[in-house]
């Protein structure tokens, strides 16, 4: 039971930290997932 | 106080710029790299009293734009009004660079020349006289090397830029008022420009060598761009690489990587054995499992990044562009649209925004629908998979890849040019070539770190929520019940993917799996990998115990189902079809025209659709001695997509001509 909750937790955190990543990178336009610049005005989320 | 750095191309500017703020903007040893401007504070150690904004602009020749990237300096330095600009000027190539040094002086912002690269002039045995140039020109002129540890020079620019602010600045050369519109007139006080340059040139500066001898570059260049022998070393260069990245020195580094992720994998299944079982198979099999499948093909990224990088910063690359220059004009396309193709053996983005650096329309359009042929980064745990589990020697089958990728360029180049023609203007290619050097280990290794941190960013968060939701839609049918082992077919990624694996039998793989995975490609190529290590629960795509890729008969082989032909058919089915969305949106930007992007992405569907259908059928063929499954049908589906194509075409091509027409009687020029 123990395991299962923690794992459960687990799961949420890793799968929310990556949508929130996702999101935030996309707003900021930085962390272009496809040319992977690290912050900066990526030309290629620059809409 | 905003001081905006401006110049030649290839002179030194991000360098210098990436120094003042601490940033690690993308340099590279060619034209043509930074295609946006960018903006960042300057270090602390940099400033004195208050703070310093720096703006990074990219390279022009001069005020009049012959390129979209030379517009954005030009437009930027008009409209936007920096308080100070520095101007990088290469104190190699003084006469070229103080065109556009007099063209910023007559603005009215005070400028100050950072005569840069001058450890390269002195080696060369150039001399120049900073005093009499400053005196000449009316403004600062400060000796610096931004490639040295020392800052040389850096200090003492700021320190000048700040001393500057809020003085004006007079111009020594002020161009007459004239027609911008006459050609003749332009050329004229172009002219006049030119000679006045060269005067103070020939008082400031002594060179101990004519440009006229042949210098070290001169002789190595004869060689390595000769026209016979150079595509020859090219093609031997790129083998190079990726042997020692795919089957040397990659798959000796990942298989210590695969085999903790493989450990890592098994523990937590065994933590969660008394589990619910969404809960064991999201976390073990779709997380760890997938995510780590693609994780596992990182050293063979790095390593394949850490040598073009050398590659680059060494001088090569830029010779690349002279070697192919003639084979890509045959086809209508510019020598320079090889800069975006090598681009893009990185990434589709950055390689779809450096065709900005064409200058004529047409081509830049085509050379963006044309650059994602080549495989960029992403595709490449993709290539290394079906090489490694299918193909004993996977050095020769990325090799075969990328030189397709660069046949489809050209055979794409045609096909736009009998679309639109080329009867407008001619492209003249003039570009400048970099010293050779002896390239940098430390640019080169955290160019690879940069390349890794981007691969593990995009691993932990879209192929990881993909794997997730991939994961979710094979476990559960759309009553959301559990699927059972032997009916995996009922599960809701099945019931999506198995329309579109019907249109597959005749490309050798009709299978819901193999659909499957290349429509989560769409979202990111290295979801292919993870996708199928989902669906067919293998993840260990890398043998812990021979130390190399996977090969021959073997588990991932018979897991799949393939044979080696329907395997390599639809390894290039993923490579040749339309990139992932953001490369899509990247064309959609950068070409303008909902024409153009429609035309790109039948281009692309159709090129992979018929690349993957003619290699599976005539490998078949070869190999069985009779034509695949579905060689009917996918022959009328080809079939049709080509007269689709001629009749677009036609319509393309008779709105041009009525175009070109009304121009004509207009009497205008195109």
């Amino acid at each position: 039971m123990t395991g299962t909750v923690i794992a459960a937790a687990v799961l949420a955190a890793v799968i929310g930290f990556a949508v929130r990543k996702i999101i935030k990178d996309r707003k900021r336009g930085s962390g272009c997932p496809g040319c992977g610049c690290s912050g900066g005005d990526c030309p290629g989320c620059r809409k | 106080m905003r001081i905006a750095f401006a110049g030649n191309p290839n002179s030194g500017k991000t360098t210098m710029y990436n120094v003042f703020t601490g940033q690690n903007e993308k340099t590279g040893n060619w034209a043509g790299v930074t295609v946006g401007k960018r903006e960042a504070p300057f270090r602390a150690e940099f400033c004195d009293s208050e703070a310093l904004t720096a703006t990074d602009l990219p390279g022009a020749y001069s005020m009049s734009p012959f390129t979209p990237e030379e517009g954005i300096t030009s437009q930027h330095v008009r409209e936007e009004n920096p308080d100070v600009i520095i101007n990088v000027v290469d104190s190699t190539n003084l006469s070229r660079s103080l065109f556009f040094t007099t063209q910023l002086l007559e603005l009215g912002i005070p400028v100050v020349v950072a005569l840069n690269k001058i450890d390269m002039a002195e080696k060369e045995g150039i001399a120049i006289d900073y005093r009499l140039l400053s005196q000449k020109l009316g403004c600062p002129v400060i000796a610096t090397v931004s490639t040295d540890s020392s800052n040389r020079g850096l200090y003492d620019t700021v320190k000048a830029a700040c001393e500057c602010f809020g003085k004006g600045q007079t111009a020594p050369f002020v161009q007459d008022d004239i027609n911008l519109l006459d050609k003749n007139e332009v050329d004229a006080a172009d002219r006049k420009r030119y000679s006045f340059v060269n005067g103070i040139v020939a008082e400031t500066e002594k060179r101990e060598k004519e440009s006229s001898e042949t210098s070290r570059s001169d002789k190595i260049d004869a060689v390595l761009t000769n026209r016979a022998l150079g595509l020859v070393i090219f093609a031997l260069v790129m083998w190079a690489v990726f042997a020692v990245s795919q089957t040397y020195v990659g798959p000796f580094i990942a298989d210590y990587l695969v085999g903790w992720i493989e450990t890592f994998q098994e523990w937590v299944a065994e933590k969660l054995a008394s589990s619910p079982a969404v809960l064991t198979s999201l976390l073990a099999d779709g997380i760890v499992g997938g995510v780590g499948a693609v994780i596992g093909f990182l050293p063979l990224v790095m390593v394949m990044f850490f040598l073009i990088a050398l590659l680059e910063d060494c001088g090569y690359m830029a010779r690349v562009s002279v070697i192919m220059d003639p084979i890509f004009k045959r086809v209508g396309l510019s020598g320079k649209s090889i800069i975006p193709v090598i681009i893009g053996t990185g990434c589709g983005v950055p390689a779809i925004m450096a065709c900005r650096t064409i200058r004529d329309e047409r081509e830049r359009r085509a050379t963006a629908m044309l650059a994602t042929f080549i495989p960029c980064g992403a595709k490449i745990p993709v290539i290394a998979l079906f090489a490694g589990a299918f193909f004993a020697g996977a050095g020769w089958v990325s090799t075969l890849m990328y030189f397709t990728g660069i046949v489809l360029i050209l055979l794409g180049g045609l096909l736009v040019n009998a679309v639109t023609g080329h009867r407008f203007r001619k492209s003249f290619f003039i570009m400048e070539l970099p010293e050779y050097k002896v390239p940098s280990l430390k640019k080169a290794f955290f160019s690879m770190l940069e390349r890794a941190k981007a691969y593990i960013v995009k691993a932990a968060t879209i192929i990881l929520v993909c794997n997730c939701v991939v994961q979710l839609m094979q476990g559960y049918t759309w009553q959301f019940k559990p699927v059972s082992d032997n009916m995996a077919d009922s599960s809701i990624l099945a019931s999506i993917a198995s329309p579109f694996a019907v249109l597959f039998i005749p490309l050798g793989f009709g299978a819901w799996q193999f659909a499957a995975a290349a429509i989560t490609g769409f979202i990111a190529k290295e979801n292919v990998v993870g996708t199928l290590a989902v669906v067919f629960a293998i993840t260990n795509f890398i043998d812990t115990e021979e130390l190399v890729l996977m090969g021959g008969a073997n588990e991932v082989a018979l897991a799949m189902g393939l044979t080696s032909v329907s395997a390599l058919a639809y390894l290039m089915f993923n490579l040749f079809t339309p990139p992932c969305f953001a490369a899509i949106g990247a064309m959609n930007s950068e070409m303008q025209s909902k024409g153009w992007l429609w035309s790109a992405i039948g281009l692309q569907l159709c090129t992979g659709y018929t690349v993957a259908f003619l290699v599976y059928q005539i490998g078949t063929l070869i190999t069985e001695g009779h034509p695949g499954t579905g060689f009917a049908g996918g022959l009328a589906a080809v079939i049709v997509m080509i007269a689709a194509a001629v009749l677009i075409a036609k319509k393309i091509r008779k709105n041009f001509n009525m175009k070109y027409e009304l121009h004509e009687k207009a009497g205008e020029m195109v």
